[in-house]
Protein backbone atom coordinates (compact mmCIF):
# COMPACT_ATOMS: atom_id res chain seq x y z
CA UNK A 1 0.00 0.00 0.00
CA UNK A 2 1.33 3.56 -0.93
CA UNK A 3 4.29 1.76 -2.91
CA UNK A 4 3.62 4.55 -5.81
CA UNK A 5 2.55 7.71 -4.17
CA UNK A 6 6.05 7.28 -1.61
CA UNK A 7 8.19 6.85 -5.52
CA UNK A 8 6.29 9.48 -6.66
CA UNK A 9 6.85 11.72 -3.86
CA UNK A 10 10.40 10.56 -3.61
CA UNK A 11 11.02 11.72 -7.57
CA UNK A 12 9.68 15.11 -6.55
CA UNK A 13 12.01 15.57 -3.78
CA UNK A 14 14.93 14.36 -6.04
CA UNK A 15 13.75 16.37 -8.89
CA UNK A 16 14.30 19.60 -7.11
CA UNK A 17 17.37 19.24 -5.27
CA UNK A 18 16.87 17.85 -1.95
CA UNK A 19 18.83 20.52 0.25
CA UNK A 20 15.98 23.29 -0.86
CA UNK A 21 12.55 22.80 0.10
CA UNK A 22 11.41 25.37 -2.84
CA UNK A 23 13.04 22.98 -5.07
CA UNK A 24 10.80 20.58 -3.34
CA UNK A 25 7.71 22.25 -3.82
CA UNK A 26 8.44 22.96 -7.22
CA UNK A 27 9.50 19.47 -8.06
CA UNK A 28 6.00 17.80 -6.77
CA UNK A 29 4.12 20.70 -8.76
CA UNK A 30 6.08 19.69 -12.08
CA UNK A 31 5.82 16.27 -11.46
CA UNK A 32 2.39 16.02 -10.93
CA UNK A 33 1.41 18.45 -14.21
CA UNK A 34 3.84 16.60 -16.53
CA UNK A 35 1.93 13.69 -15.28
CA UNK A 36 -1.32 14.55 -15.98
CA UNK A 37 -0.40 16.41 -20.08
CA UNK A 38 1.42 12.79 -20.52
CA UNK A 39 -1.98 11.91 -19.50
CA UNK A 40 -4.13 13.61 -21.82
CA UNK A 41 -1.71 12.15 -24.81
CA UNK A 42 -2.09 8.65 -23.64
CA UNK A 43 -3.09 7.34 -20.07
CA UNK A 44 -0.74 4.36 -20.56
CA UNK A 45 2.30 6.74 -21.48
CA UNK A 46 1.78 8.91 -18.17
CA UNK A 47 3.65 7.13 -15.27
CA UNK A 48 6.47 5.65 -17.84
CA UNK A 49 7.18 9.09 -19.56
CA UNK A 50 7.23 11.08 -16.03
CA UNK A 51 10.34 8.30 -14.78
CA UNK A 52 12.14 9.09 -17.82
CA UNK A 53 12.00 12.66 -17.89
CA UNK A 54 13.26 12.22 -14.30
CA UNK A 55 16.22 10.09 -15.38
CA UNK A 56 17.16 12.90 -18.16
CA UNK A 57 17.14 15.63 -16.12
CA UNK A 58 19.39 13.51 -13.54
CA UNK A 59 21.77 12.49 -16.33
CA UNK A 60 22.16 16.27 -16.91
CA UNK A 61 22.07 17.80 -13.23
CA UNK A 62 22.95 15.04 -11.01
CA UNK A 63 22.06 16.92 -8.12
CA UNK A 64 18.45 18.03 -9.23
CA UNK A 65 17.06 21.06 -10.96
CA UNK A 66 17.56 23.17 -7.40
CA UNK A 67 20.43 20.92 -5.65
CA UNK A 68 23.21 22.50 -4.40
CA UNK A 69 26.26 22.36 -7.18
CA UNK A 70 29.33 20.06 -5.71
CA UNK A 71 32.31 20.90 -6.47
CA UNK A 72 33.96 17.31 -8.04
CA UNK A 73 37.11 16.27 -6.46
CA UNK A 74 38.84 13.73 -8.77
CA UNK B 1 39.96 -10.64 -14.36
CA UNK B 2 38.37 -12.49 -11.88
CA UNK B 3 34.85 -12.30 -11.72
CA UNK B 4 34.22 -10.75 -7.65
CA UNK B 5 31.99 -14.16 -6.88
CA UNK B 6 35.05 -16.37 -8.00
CA UNK B 7 36.83 -14.41 -6.42
CA UNK B 8 37.49 -16.22 -2.27
CA UNK B 9 36.69 -19.43 -4.26
CA UNK B 10 39.27 -22.43 -3.43
CA UNK B 11 37.93 -26.38 -3.74
CA UNK B 12 35.48 -26.72 -1.17
CA UNK B 13 33.30 -23.96 -3.01
CA UNK B 14 33.85 -24.81 -6.37
CA UNK B 15 32.72 -28.69 -5.00
CA UNK B 16 29.41 -26.97 -2.95
CA UNK B 17 28.79 -25.34 -6.57
CA UNK B 18 28.78 -28.92 -8.42
CA UNK B 19 26.66 -30.29 -6.09
CA UNK B 20 24.26 -27.61 -5.62
CA UNK B 21 24.14 -27.77 -9.93
CA UNK B 22 23.87 -31.33 -9.81
CA UNK B 23 20.88 -31.46 -6.95
CA UNK B 24 18.78 -28.75 -9.23
CA UNK B 25 19.69 -30.42 -12.45
CA UNK B 26 18.49 -33.68 -10.72
CA UNK B 27 15.78 -33.06 -8.51
CA UNK B 28 12.99 -32.65 -11.50
CA UNK B 29 13.77 -36.34 -12.66
CA UNK B 30 13.20 -37.19 -9.43
CA UNK B 31 10.22 -35.25 -8.48
CA UNK B 32 8.47 -34.80 -12.31
CA UNK B 33 5.96 -32.27 -10.27
CA UNK B 34 4.94 -29.13 -12.12
CA UNK B 35 4.95 -26.78 -9.26
CA UNK B 36 8.28 -28.01 -7.96
CA UNK B 37 10.06 -27.71 -11.28
CA UNK B 38 8.60 -24.15 -11.45
CA UNK B 39 9.95 -23.41 -7.91
CA UNK B 40 13.30 -24.70 -8.79
CA UNK B 41 13.11 -22.60 -12.45
CA UNK B 42 12.23 -19.56 -10.31
CA UNK B 43 15.57 -20.68 -8.31
CA UNK B 44 17.69 -21.15 -10.99
CA UNK B 45 16.68 -17.94 -12.87
CA UNK B 46 16.73 -15.29 -9.46
CA UNK B 47 20.26 -17.24 -9.58
CA UNK B 48 21.28 -15.31 -12.91
CA UNK B 49 19.85 -12.01 -11.63
CA UNK B 50 21.31 -11.80 -8.15
CA UNK B 51 24.71 -12.46 -9.63
CA UNK B 52 24.63 -9.53 -11.57
CA UNK B 53 23.44 -7.82 -8.36
CA UNK B 54 26.58 -9.18 -6.82
CA UNK B 55 29.02 -7.78 -8.93
CA UNK B 56 27.36 -4.67 -8.82
CA UNK B 57 26.23 -3.97 -4.66
CA UNK B 58 29.22 -6.63 -3.86
CA UNK B 59 32.20 -5.71 -5.86
CA UNK B 60 31.69 -1.81 -6.15
CA UNK B 61 29.36 -1.17 -3.30
CA UNK B 62 26.86 0.97 -5.56
CA UNK B 63 23.13 0.65 -4.69
CA UNK B 64 21.10 -0.27 -7.00
CA UNK B 65 16.84 -0.62 -6.62
CA UNK B 66 15.84 -1.17 -10.19
CA UNK B 67 17.79 -4.45 -10.63
CA UNK B 68 14.64 -6.23 -11.66
CA UNK B 69 14.21 -3.72 -14.75
CA UNK B 70 17.44 -5.12 -16.17
CA UNK B 71 16.12 -8.48 -15.46
CA UNK B 72 12.62 -8.19 -17.00
CA UNK B 73 14.49 -6.70 -20.34
CA UNK B 74 16.36 -9.07 -20.74
CA UNK B 75 13.30 -11.97 -20.37
CA UNK B 76 11.00 -10.32 -22.27
CA UNK B 77 13.38 -9.78 -24.93
CA UNK B 78 14.25 -13.62 -24.79
CA UNK B 79 10.52 -14.77 -24.78
CA UNK B 80 9.16 -12.20 -27.14
CA UNK B 81 11.63 -13.52 -29.68
CA UNK B 82 10.67 -16.62 -28.79
CA UNK B 83 6.95 -16.44 -29.57
CA UNK B 84 6.76 -13.94 -31.92
CA UNK B 85 9.80 -14.74 -34.32
CA UNK B 86 9.95 -18.33 -33.53
CA UNK B 87 13.80 -17.92 -32.61
CA UNK B 88 15.46 -20.73 -31.19
CA UNK B 89 16.24 -20.58 -27.74
CA UNK B 90 19.88 -20.85 -28.43
CA UNK B 91 19.54 -17.55 -30.19
CA UNK B 92 16.86 -15.34 -28.26
CA UNK B 93 18.70 -15.96 -25.13
CA UNK B 94 22.14 -14.69 -26.33
CA UNK B 95 19.96 -11.71 -27.93
CA UNK B 96 18.26 -11.12 -24.59
CA UNK B 97 21.52 -10.99 -22.65
CA UNK B 98 22.86 -8.38 -25.55
CA UNK B 99 20.02 -5.97 -24.89
CA UNK B 100 19.50 -6.33 -20.96
CA UNK B 101 23.52 -5.06 -21.29
CA UNK B 102 22.83 -2.15 -23.50
CA UNK B 103 19.87 -1.06 -21.36
CA UNK B 104 22.15 -1.52 -18.82
CA UNK B 105 24.92 0.51 -20.27
CA UNK B 106 22.59 3.37 -20.92
CA UNK B 107 21.37 3.49 -17.55
CA UNK B 108 24.88 3.96 -15.96
CA UNK B 109 25.73 7.12 -18.04
CA UNK B 110 22.97 8.89 -15.69
CA UNK B 111 24.26 6.88 -12.41
CA UNK B 112 28.06 7.27 -13.12
CA UNK B 113 27.88 10.96 -11.56
CA UNK B 114 24.85 10.55 -9.56
CA UNK B 115 25.30 9.54 -6.11
CA UNK B 116 23.75 8.52 -2.89
CA UNK B 117 19.91 9.33 -2.90
CA UNK B 118 19.87 10.53 -6.29
CA UNK B 119 21.43 7.51 -7.68
CA UNK B 120 18.90 5.27 -5.85
CA UNK B 121 16.09 7.87 -7.97
CA UNK B 122 18.24 6.84 -11.21
CA UNK B 123 18.04 3.05 -10.31
CA UNK B 124 14.23 3.43 -9.06
CA UNK B 125 12.50 5.38 -11.98
CA UNK B 126 14.53 2.89 -14.14
CA UNK B 127 13.12 -0.01 -12.52
CA UNK B 128 9.42 2.04 -12.28
CA UNK B 129 9.68 2.52 -15.56
CA UNK B 130 10.53 -1.17 -16.89
CA UNK B 131 7.45 -2.32 -14.80
CA UNK B 132 4.99 0.18 -15.63
CA UNK B 133 6.01 -0.41 -19.78
CA UNK B 134 5.74 -4.01 -19.18
CA UNK B 135 2.43 -3.71 -17.19
CA UNK B 136 0.79 -1.18 -20.18
CA UNK B 137 2.00 -1.92 -23.46
CA UNK B 138 0.25 -4.11 -25.06
CA UNK B 139 3.35 -6.45 -26.31
CA UNK B 140 4.31 -7.75 -23.29
CA UNK B 141 0.96 -8.73 -22.97
CA UNK B 142 0.07 -6.58 -19.93
CA UNK B 143 0.11 -8.45 -16.35
CA UNK B 144 -0.67 -11.44 -18.13
CA UNK B 145 2.75 -11.83 -19.36
CA UNK B 146 3.66 -14.28 -22.43
CA UNK B 147 2.30 -17.34 -22.20
CA UNK B 148 3.84 -20.90 -24.33
CA UNK B 149 7.09 -19.94 -24.90
CA UNK B 150 8.75 -22.83 -26.05
CA UNK B 151 11.38 -24.43 -24.28
CA UNK B 152 15.31 -25.06 -25.31
CA UNK B 153 15.83 -27.78 -28.07
CA UNK B 154 19.01 -29.82 -28.23
CA UNK B 155 20.05 -31.70 -31.17
CA UNK B 156 18.81 -35.11 -30.95
CA UNK B 157 17.09 -35.14 -27.57
CA UNK B 158 13.32 -36.40 -27.77
CA UNK B 159 10.60 -34.00 -26.20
Amino acid sequence: MGTVPGIKAFAAAIFGGLENPIGILIGGLVIGLLEQLFGIINSNLKEGITFLVILLILALRPTGLMGKKEIEKV
Amino acid sequence: MRLPILAHTGPRQWAAFVVVAAVVFALPLIFADPFFILVLQSLAYLFIATLGLDILVGWTGQISLGHAGLYAVGAYTSALLATRLGLPFWLSAPVGVVLAGLCGALLALPSLRAKGPYLAMVTVAFGFMAEVTANRWSLTGGPMGIMAIPGPRLPGARR
